[in-house]
């Protein structure tokens, strides 16, 4: 069976669509073109010659409704005509779900190569956001969160982050340190959407959303498109001598579905069996690109993954998660800082993990890297945490 | 749904028995007539053992507070609930082990904690619609 490759990636910078301001004004549809644009001329091809091409093509569900045939609208603004198209609702976890399928379709033959394009543009509904909200959102929340005055995902998290400070004695200080680490991270990336400096008074000094989450230990929004190759073995060196090796990728939604007792702090992510299939341990892992809806989902993921017995808190203040510190995190700043597209917000991670392994990543360059691990998280459940949990190896071959 | 001071569940033939039964002062849960497991919020069957036989079992009117939030600023729900800032809701954990989102209400909120013991208060909205929430008693 055949290895499965990324070869080929591309980036379309985060946007507030703030026009005032010179920021890009786009849709979907606007993001998909230019992500597939970018995506052939990194690859040194054209449209016609994709056109040739056996491939699958992947899109995540965006935040504001499309059509309910979506893919074969997108496929036709588009003028492609693929194989097949996969197309992901798992929110946060969308891109690590479209990875994983596409993986599977390449490996089983039925395609060569999978072309994945993740866009989002959740500042430029086509009507008033909050028209939406409340069509598009869970029936638990619709029914049992927003009666009470909940406020979606920042109330969620808010009562994670609080039963977390609980368990694990975790501060203010300790969130703050995620945030301001990941901030120096985004400084050295061109396209991350925050990039001034971050102190920890300052983020002491924001205010809270949903206490004790303050505005700095939450996402910001953006408009963003990604696109990725995947190609098999063969497929993809016509197109790159840095290709990145998929190793393998694991998936489980609605994680621990019975267990009304559950630690809500508890995020346990499938990379054990992952690791464990692989045949890698944690000392061969040489950083992380974890999905960073909030702060203290990093610290969560830095216990499951088992790099912080002492608690993530802990861990954040005695090693440094910058890119050249003593465990690399989220070494493009995350979502944190870099932005999060809605839906494909989760791309950024992969990408960024991309730029380290072919050693595209300019300043903030991981030296001597080989592997790194990248998670993506989606769904927060009623009275749980992330529920949709994807994890995946990328490698140099 | 917007209402005048918030957002109305959607009532339907599943979750209709809750409703109803916070707006005539009980916290009903489901409880599978096969596996004896409870579970919230009401499913179309026993996520335990797959039973579509489940009752209706009133649960106890004391809780503790496993976790809480202090809301700040309303985003993405009806403006209708600034009025009431800053307010707190939390995960309520019943006799039982199972957790219900309610609001919880005290003089200070500032003063709720993990563990503290809050005592069942519904909101009836209608005679058909009640919502879960709590008084955090000392």
């Amino acid at each position: 069976m055949t290895d499965v490759h990324v070869s080929g990636y591309a980036v379309i910078p985060p946007s507030r669509a703030r026009a005032d301001r010179g920021e890009a004004v786009l849709t979907a549809e606007e993001y998909h073109a230019r992500a597939l644009s970018e995506l052939l001329h990194s690859l040194g091809i054209g449209k016609k010659d994709l056109d040739g091409l056996s491939y699958a093509l992947g899109i995540n569900r965006t935040l504001w409704p499309h059509a309910l045939i979506w893919s074969a609208e997108v496929a036709q603004n588009l003028g492609i005509a693929p194989k097949l198209t996969i197309i992901s609702d798992h929110g946060g976890m969308s891109a690590l779900g479209l990875l994983s399928q596409g993986y599977a379709l390449i490996k089983s033959g039925m395609v060569d190569h999978v072309v994945l394009l993740g866009v989002d543009s959740p500042l430029t509904p086509s009507k008033p956001q909050g028209e939406y909200r409340l069509e598009r959102t869970w029936r638990y929340e619709l029914n049992y969160e927003l009666p009470l005055g909940m406020i979606g995902p920042l109330s969620e998290a808010a009562l994670i982050a609080r039963r977390h400070m609980y368990e694990h004695g975790t501060t203010p200080e300790q969130l703050g340190l995620v945030a301001v680490s990941q901030r120096k991270n985004a400084s050295k990336n061109p396209w991350a959407y925050l990039k001034q400096p971050l102190t920890i008074d300052e983020y002491l000094k924001s205010p809270y959303l949903a206490e004790p989450v303050r505005i700095l230990d939450a996402v910001i929004p953006v408009n963003g498109g990604f696109a990725l190759m995947l190609s098999s073995s063969d497929g993809a060196k016509r197109f790159t001598d840095k290709p990145v090796r998929i190793e393998g990728v694991e998936t489980q939604v609605n994680s621990e579905p019975q267990n009304e007792l559950r630690d809500i702090t508890k995020l346990n992510i499938p990379s054990a069996r992952l690791l464990e299939r692989v045949g890698v341990g944690l000392n061969d892992i040489d950083f992380l690109e974890l999905y960073d809806d909030f702060t203290v989902v990093v610290l969560m993921q830095l216990e499951a993954l088992g790099f912080a017995s002492e608690g993530g808190g802990r861990f954040v203040e005695k090693n440094s998660i910058t890119y050249d510190g003593d465990l690399p995190v989220n070494t493009g700043g995350g979502q944190l800082s870099g932005g999060q597209a809605g839906t494909a917000g989760g791309f950024s991670l992969i990408v960024e993990a991309i730029q380290q392994l072919r050693e595209e990543a300019g300043e903030r360059q991981v030296k001597g890297t080989t592997r790194g691990l990248v998670t993506g998280l989606g769904c927060l459940g009623y009275n749980h945490n992330l529920i949709n949990r994807g994890v995946a190896l990328l490698s140099k071959p | 749904m917007e209402r005048a001071g918030g957002t109305l569940p959607e009532v339907d033939g599943v979750n209709k028995d809750f409703f109803e039964g916070l707006a005539n002062g009980k916290l009903l849960l489901q409880r599978c007539s096969e596996c004896g497991s409870h579970q919230f919020y009401p499913k179309p069957w026993c996520v335990v053992c797959g039973s579509l036989d489940l009752e209706w079992t009133e649960a106890s009117k004391e809780g503790k507070v496993y976790t809480y939030t202090i809301i700040n600023r309303v985003i993405g729900n009806s403006k209708e609930f600034e009025k009431e800032l800053p307010y707190a809701v939390g995960s309520v954990e019943l006799e039982g082990g199972i957790r219900v989102y309610a609001r919880l209400l005290a003089a200070n909120p500032s003063s709720i904690r993990i563990g503290c013991r809050v005592v069942l208060e519904p909101r009836r909205l209608t005679d058909k619609v009640g919502l879960p929430y709590f008084r955090v008693v000392e």
